[in-house]
């Protein structure tokens, strides 16, 4: 299992049907944990951009390592 | 400071007893709403309270309409706590709520994510995730340390974040979407 750390967007309208969450989680679902740990009244940031840590296997870590939408930036 | 579930008391608790601040089976006839029914412990002793769509139905506490959200609360009089429950499907554990504007929850999305999420101004957001699989009647723990909050869902580690919002908020509970939500065994204790 591997540990990574994802540049991702917050997307959703804040309705319980259509939380903020990462884009990630949109396309991928897998243990996650925002570690920016924004404030609620600070979301949607400008410009929209924050950090997960994610566990996935080596698979799911190369599809998003190749998906244009988000940046690993480290992998533990 | 004497823990309030022992005021009034004479009884020795051992000390690997866990001491329920709130403690219920659901135990009554069916129909019964929720909010009538009396816990078998409330050390505060203010009842459920919220949705007064949540009955008794087979000595479990269940929604008895589909496809909105239902909140039922009880104050432990405490914000750091242990909750514990047995749950089936999209059930939710609620805690550190003030109303159901500002609170967290512990709830799947539907069959594949369980999920932590944070409302604050009636707003959700996702902070936590693992992927799980529905089991019938899985014991949940969701635990409020401080800005730590943990959880595990059948035993396996799940969503957990660091966060001080809402943090002294004290009302804990359950959040209903279907008819087939089920909660038993509620408890809630001191975080140690």
């Amino acid at each position: 299992m591997n540990v990574a750390y994802v540049v991702t967007q917050w997307i959703g309208d804040g309705s319980y049907e259509n939380p903020m969450m990462s884009e990630l989680l949109g396309s991928y679902e897998l243990k996650t944990e925002d570690i920016t740990r924004q404030e609620a009244s600070q979301i949607t940031p400008s410009p929209n951009a924050f950090t997960i840590r994610i566990e996935c296997d080596q698979s799911t870590l190369d599809l998003i390592a190749a998906d244009e939408r988000f940046i690993v930036l480290d992998v533990e | 400071m004497p823990n309030p579930a022992l005021l009034g008391t004479s009884t020795p608790v051992a000390a690997d007893e866990p001491v329920y601040l709130v403690q219920d089976t659901f135990t009554d006839s069916d129909g019964v709403l929720l909010v009538n029914h009396t816990p078998d412990i409330d050390t505060v002793g203010g009842g459920w309270f919220g949705a007064t769509q949540v009955v008794i139905n087979s000595n479990k506490a269940k929604c008895n309409i589909n496809n909105d959200l239902y909140f039922v609360f009880i104050d432990p009089n405490i914000s750091d706590l242990v909750v514990k429950a047995n749950i089936n499907q999209r059930i939710g554990i609620v805690a550190r709520a003030s109303g159901d504007a500002n609170l967290w929850l512990l709830g799947a999305n539907g069959a594949t994510l369980q999920r932590l999420l944070e409302r604050t101004s009636n707003s959700w957001y996702v902070r936590s995730t693992t992927s799980y699989a529905d089991v019938v009647d899985a014991p949940v723990v969701f635990t409020l340390n401080g800005t730590s909050i943990t959880s595990t869902y059948n035993g396996q580690a799940g969503p957990s974040y660091t966060s001080s919002q809402h943090q002294s908020n004290r009302d804990t509970g359950i959040r209903y979407i279907l008819t087939t939500n089920s909660a038993d065994n509620f408890t809630i204790e001191a975080a140690s």
